[in-house]
C-alpha cells in the first residue's frame, strides 16, 4: 500500500513536467506567430532602402544636369526650389 | 509488443501526436501570417511613374517639342494626348474594376522662374480624387495604409528658345486592395 502511494507521487511529478513543457511549447509558438504577423504587416518596399550600387545615379539629377549644361543662369535659385517639396514626408 | 503496451505509454503516444499537431499548426500559422500580407510597393511605383513622366516632359534638358504650340507657348493638345505621347495607360489592370476607375493620377505644373506660385501650364491626368491622400501624413491614423501613395519630383528644363522653366510632377498610386491587407 505504501509503495503504491510512492508511485502515485512520482506519476504526478512526471505529469507536471509534461504540462510545463507543453505550455512552454505553446508559448513559443504563439509568440512566434505574433512576431511573424508583425513582420508581415510591416512589409513595404521603400525607395530609400533600394540601392542598386555605389554608382547608382539619381535620374532626376541627371536630367537637371543636362539642363544646367545648356543654361545654368540662376542655378542657386533653381536648386533651392528643386529641393523643396509639398509632401511633408519627403 | 502491442499487447504489452501499458496505459501510460498510450497516453504518451497521444501526447506526442498532439505536440506534433500543435507545432505543425504553429508553423503553418506563422507562414500564413507573414506571407498573407502583401508587399506595399506603391511608394516605389509612384516614384517610377514620376521618373517616367519626367523622362517624357524633359529630353536632355529641353522640354518635349510636342509641348510647344506653333503660336508659341504651351500646346494644350499635349495634355489631351498625354497618354499616347508619353505611352501611359492608367487603366492597365482589370482587377477590382480598375480598368473603369483609374488607380493612378498625375499633376504636372510648369512655372516661370519669376513666379513659382502660379503655374503657366498644367496637366492633370488620371483619378484626381486620390490627390488629397498625398497630404495625409499622419502615420498614426488607422487608415493611413489605405491612402494612395504619392511621389513629387521637381525638374528644370528649357524650351527651344532657351526660356527656363521649373516643373513640378506629382504622381500617385492607389491600388490599395493589392498592396494592403484590408
Amino acid at each position: 500500500m505504501s509503495s503504491y502511494n510512492l508511485n502515485k507521487k512520482a506519476q504526478v511529478s512526471d505529469a507536471f513536467s509534461w504540462v510545463v513543457a507543453t505550455l512552454v511549447i505553446i508559448f513559443l509558438i504563439v509568440s512566434s506567430i505574433y512576431i511573424s504577423s508583425l513582420l508581415g504587416k510591416s512589409k513595404a518596399v521603400e525607395k530609400e532602402k533600394i540601392i542598386i550600387s555605389e554608382e547608382d545615379v539619381d535620374w532626376i539629377n541627371e536630367k537637371n544636369n543636362y539642363a544646367y549644361g545648356i543654361n545654368d543662369f540662376n542655378k542657386e535659385q533653381i536648386e533651392s526650389w528643386i529641393v523643396e517639396s509639398d509632401l511633408d514626408d519627403e | 509488443m502491442i499487447k504489452g503496451k501499458t496505459g501510460t505509454d498510450k497516453v504518451v503516444s497521444v501526447y506526442w501526436f498532439a505536440v506534433i499537431v500543435i507545432i505543425a499548426g504553429g508553423v503553418f500559422a506563422m507562414a500564413y501570417s507573414f506571407y498573407g500580407h502583401p508587399y506595399d510597393v506603391r511608394e516605389i511605383e509612384g516614384d517610377i511613374l514620376a521618373n517616367k513622366i519626367a523622362d517624357c516632359i524633359s529630353v536632355q534638358g529641353r522640354l518635349n517639342e510636342k509641348l510647344h504650340s506653333e503660336s508659341g507657348g504651351f500646346d494644350g493638345n499635349f495634355s489631351d494626348d498625354f497618354y499616347s505621347i508619353c505611352n501611359f495607360n492608367f487603366n492597365s489592370e482589370s482587377d477590382y474594376g480598375w480598368d473603369k476607375t483609374a488607380q493612378y493620377f498625375t499633376e504636372i505644373n510648369f512655372y516661370n522662374l519669376s513666379d513659382t506660385e502660379n503655374s503657366v501650364f498644367e496637366i492633370k491626368k488620371g483619378n484626381m480624387n486620390y490627390k488629397q491622400d498625398c497630404y495625409m501624413t499622419d502615420k498614426k491614423n488607422k487608415d493611413y495604409k489605405k491612402f494612395a501613395k504619392c511621389s513629387e519630383k521637381r525638374i528644370y528644363a528649357l524650351d527651344d528658345s532657351g526660356k527656363q522653366y521649373l516643373i513640378k510632377i506629382l504622381a500617385g498610386v492607389a491600388k490599395t486592395e493589392k498592396n494592403v491587407k484590408l
